[in-house]
């Protein structure tokens, strides 16, 4: 990768800084994301003695609660990536 | 941060697709108005497979390219919303949309593992390896294992990888394709999938990736047209509701209630007493093999002689003889024929499970294997999802790795769409069959159980002689429920034929993607990268055209063999996917001491772990549930292999020299933004 060298300092702690916060926000969403999965799949028998609008509460939350958690992740990871990258480029350009 | 040439592509595609579906929506009214001028079901079934297949075959011919990125990648610059649903299409197999709701219908909440599983991989995809792939911009994924563990040994191992699960795969697809054609156009299952074969040919032999990615899109509007419609009808016919999604809530609690008088209902009680009755007397038969088998025929052909001999009446005889014929002719196909008999029977002496019932099981300890399994096949499914090669492709094709990060969100969205619907359609179409069908005569069964009997996937059995269908006596192929419900429900038959061609499109379109990409593997990686590196770009594309045709040839013979069923065997490419790709990707990524012996031996490993699991425990290649670890079933049998996969690339990489500068350079390169991300695309071609 072709990187000027006066700009070297600034771009490796750029770098070093996306990759930080990549890695966090990865591990964030992930950890989201097996609470989401296995929390209501683990403990289902007690969510059942739930209702939600006719769903036994387990059933809900895999045929639809947990899928609408797998969009919402999604679509964070994308917005969260999206401002890093700008503030990574804003890093390298030292502004 | 779109170019202004892109917004007007995108402009353009959103104005082509809106005509489209605009088109497609009358062309089914067309059909339901005439269906009411009389025009007979057997006209909407071929007006539909060959108005939408020719459809796909227009486009596969405007797409037609010679450019080998095109062909490739489809050039790259397909919009993050265009490949959601392109992605959606090759992601929805012929078992999410025909094998889905059926696998909800029998197995109630336990068959919510495959809604769960088959969606949460798509985090895991945006999260390790959409963007990153993306970036390193290559072709195939036995590319990426190939640049970044270095020489040829990974990218063999991963060609194969790609191979031996795209192929399981494809074969599915392709039997699915055979069995709506053999219902709906009345081909015989072996010529109906040939001329699946033909259908998916047409997208993919002339225009690559290119041509697939757009016919992808319309078989997107298509097949979430065609499964949205016989719900939404239900929905509104059951609950006056017409958002299924939202009302089958309530109808799932009175289903409850009538699935536990079926329990207690006296009649069927009896009915599963005499199932249960015959599958130990086939049991003992079985167990007595070989000499039971000439025992049965001995008493046979007594029973003919005195028939005969006292001149009974010819439907006697004829029984007799039929049975006498039918039955097997070595002890081995015996035990096939009577094993297969016998777990029937036994599944219908099996009182019914509430729907909605999670982890069920006669004691807490068969409860707890079942939340084992169902937690255990949640996991396969999802790492399986995240490391299917002709999913992940799909993300080379986005002009930048923003637009690949939106991309993983708008296939998600497309998926889910129809994932939520899913047990809406199992529930309503249980509902349909406990209400209308169970406990009307035998004698006046609606038309649709001959018409799906003759395909041997409804079978009614009056075992107890009473000339009224019990629940217990009804059986229903998993695979044939989605097809068969707007019959059974009464819907208009352009519902039915627009199933079907739904069904079609989800099983041509994930067809399409597979052999595209099994083609690839041996084009690119194995041919191009291997063997000939000079290869002239004409020549490629010449030699992955031909390799296209052979695959796709071999594929459909084997679907011709009738295997398994459809969902159990894409159950078992996800659980090799994830041991072979799943470790050798995510620590190419995140790990830069992960080096090339690490990955050959984790591929391995894991590929090795999850044969030899499935091998041991399925009846299929000999073994049994008797060897299983943990109650663990074969089709899950990806948790050991993963895990393997890992240890085998830490222990192996850790042992050998640390891989040199240019690999960590390599992945340094795939972490962070290119300087020219922030506003376009990568230069196309990258390198290489």
């Amino acid at each position: 990768m072709a990187v000027r060298p006066e700009s070297d300092a600034r771009t490796a702690a750029a770098r070093r800084g996306h990759w930080r916060g990549n890695l966090a926000a990865t591990a964030a969403l992930l950890a989201v994301w097996a609470v989401a999965t296995f929390a209501p799949i683990y403990w289902a028998r007690i969510l059942d003695r739930f209702e939600f609008f006719g769903w036994p509460l387990a059933y809900y939350m895999a045929a639809q609660g947990t899928l609408l958690a797998y969009l919402a992740l999604v679509w964070l990871y994308a917005g969260i990536m999206d401002r890093m990258d700008r503030r990574y480029h804003a890093g390298r350009r030292g502004r | 941060m779109t170019t202004v040439a892109d917004a007007r592509f995108y402009r353009r595609l959103s104005l082509y697709y809106a005509v489209y579906t605009g088109g497609f929506v009358a062309f089914v009214l067309l059909m339901a108005l005439a269906e009411r001028m009389g025009l007979g079901p057997r006209y909407i079934g071929y007006a539909f497979m060959i108005a939408t297949v020719a459809l796909y075959a227009v486009i596969g011919v405007i797409s037609r390219t010679a450019d080998v990125s095109e062909y490739y990648v489809a050039g790259r610059r397909v919009p993050a919303f265009f490949n959601g649903m392109a992605t959606g299409a090759d992601w929805m197999s012929a078992a999410s949309f025909l094998g889905l709701a059926g696998t909800l219908y029998h197995g109630g909440y336990q068959g919510l593992a495959f809604v769960v599983g088959w969606t949460g991989g798509f985090v895991l995809v945006a999260l390790f390896l959409a963007p990153y792939l993306r970036r390193f911009g290559q072709y195939t994924i036995p590319d990426f294992l190939g640049a970044r563990y270095g020489g040829n040994l990974p990218r063999a191992i991963g060609a194969l990888g790609v191979i031996v699960v795209s192929f399981t795969y494809v074969v599915a697809q392709i039997y699915g394709v055979g069995i709506i054609a053999s219902r709906f156009v009345g081909l015989s299952l072996e010529v109906g999938v040939f001329v699946g074969l033909a259908g998916i040919l047409v997208c993919s032999f002339l225009g690559g990736m290119r041509a697939v990615t757009w016919t992808q899109v319309a078989q997107y509007i298509v097949l979430i047209v065609a499964y949205m419609t016989p719900v939404v009808m239900m929905s509104w016919k059951v609950t006056g509701v017409p958002i299924p999604q939202a009302a089958y809530g309530t109808v799932l609690r009175d289903l409850g209630e009538r699935e536990r008088a079926l329990a207690a209902d006296p009649k069927e009680i009896e009915a599963r007493a005499l199932f249960a009755e015959r599958a130990r007397d086939l049991d003992a038969r079985i167990n007595a093999l070989p000499w039971s088998l000439e025992a049965e025929r001995r008493i046979l052909a007594q029973r003919m002689v005195e028939l005969r001999e006292r001149d009974a009446p010819t439907r006697e005889l004829a029984q007799t003889e039929r049975a006498l014929m039918a039955l097997p002719g070595t002890p081995a196909a015996a035990r096939d024929a009577w094993s297969r008999a016998r777990d029937a029977s036994a599944a219908a002496a099996a009182p019914p499970v509430p729907h909605a019932q999670a982890h069920p099981g006669k004691d807490a300890q068969a409860a707890d294997a079942a939340r084992r399994n169902f937690i255990a096949l949640v996991i396969c499914l999802m790492l399986g999802t995240a490391s299917l090669p002709h999913i992940l492709v799909r993300y080379y094709t986005t002009p930048t790795v923003r637009e690949a990060r939106r991309s993983v969100f708008w296939s998600l969205f497309f998926i889910v769409l129809l994932y939520v619907t899913a047990p809406a359609y199992a529930v309503f179409a249980k509902w349909e069959v406990l209400s209308h069908v169970v406990g009307s005569a035998i004698a006046d069964l609606p038309a649709w159980v001959v018409s799906w009997g003759k395909l041997g996937l409804v079978r009614t059995n009056d075992i107890n002689g009473d000339g009224i269908l019990q629940f217990a006596e009804l059986s229903l192929n998993t695979d044939a429920i989605v097809l068969a419900t707007p019959e059974i429900a009464g819907l208009p038959y352009v519902v039915a034929g627009l199933v079907a061609a739904g069904g079609l499109a989800a099983a041509l379109s994930t067809a399409d993607g597979l052999l595209l990409t099994i083609a690839n593997a041996l084009a690119h990686d194995v041919y191009y990268r291997m063997v000939e590196p000079g290869a002239s770009t004409q020549r490629r594309l010449v030699v992955s055209k031909s390799v296209l045709l052979m695959v796709a040839a071999l594929a459909t013979y084997v679907a011709t063999l009738r295997p398994d069923n459809i969902l159990y065997l894409v159950g078992l490419a996800f659980s090799l996917a994830a041991a072979t790709f799943f470790p050798a990707l995510v620590m190419g990524i995140f790990w830069s001491r992960a080096n090339r012996w690490g990955a050959v031996a984790g591929m391995l490993a894991g590929l090795g772990t999850t044969i030899a699991y499935a091998a041991i425990t399925h009846p299929f290649f000999g073994g049994g549930m008797h060897n299983a670890w943990y109650d663990i079933s074969p089709i899950a049998a990806g948790i050991f292999g993963v895990p393997a996969g890992f240890a085998a690339l830490i222990v192996a990489s850790l042992l050998t020299a640390a891989p040199g500068a240019e690999v960590r350079d390599f992945v340094e390169s795939i972490r962070y933004p290119a300087d020219e991300e922030d506003t376009a695309g990568l230069p196309f071609p990258p390198r290489g």
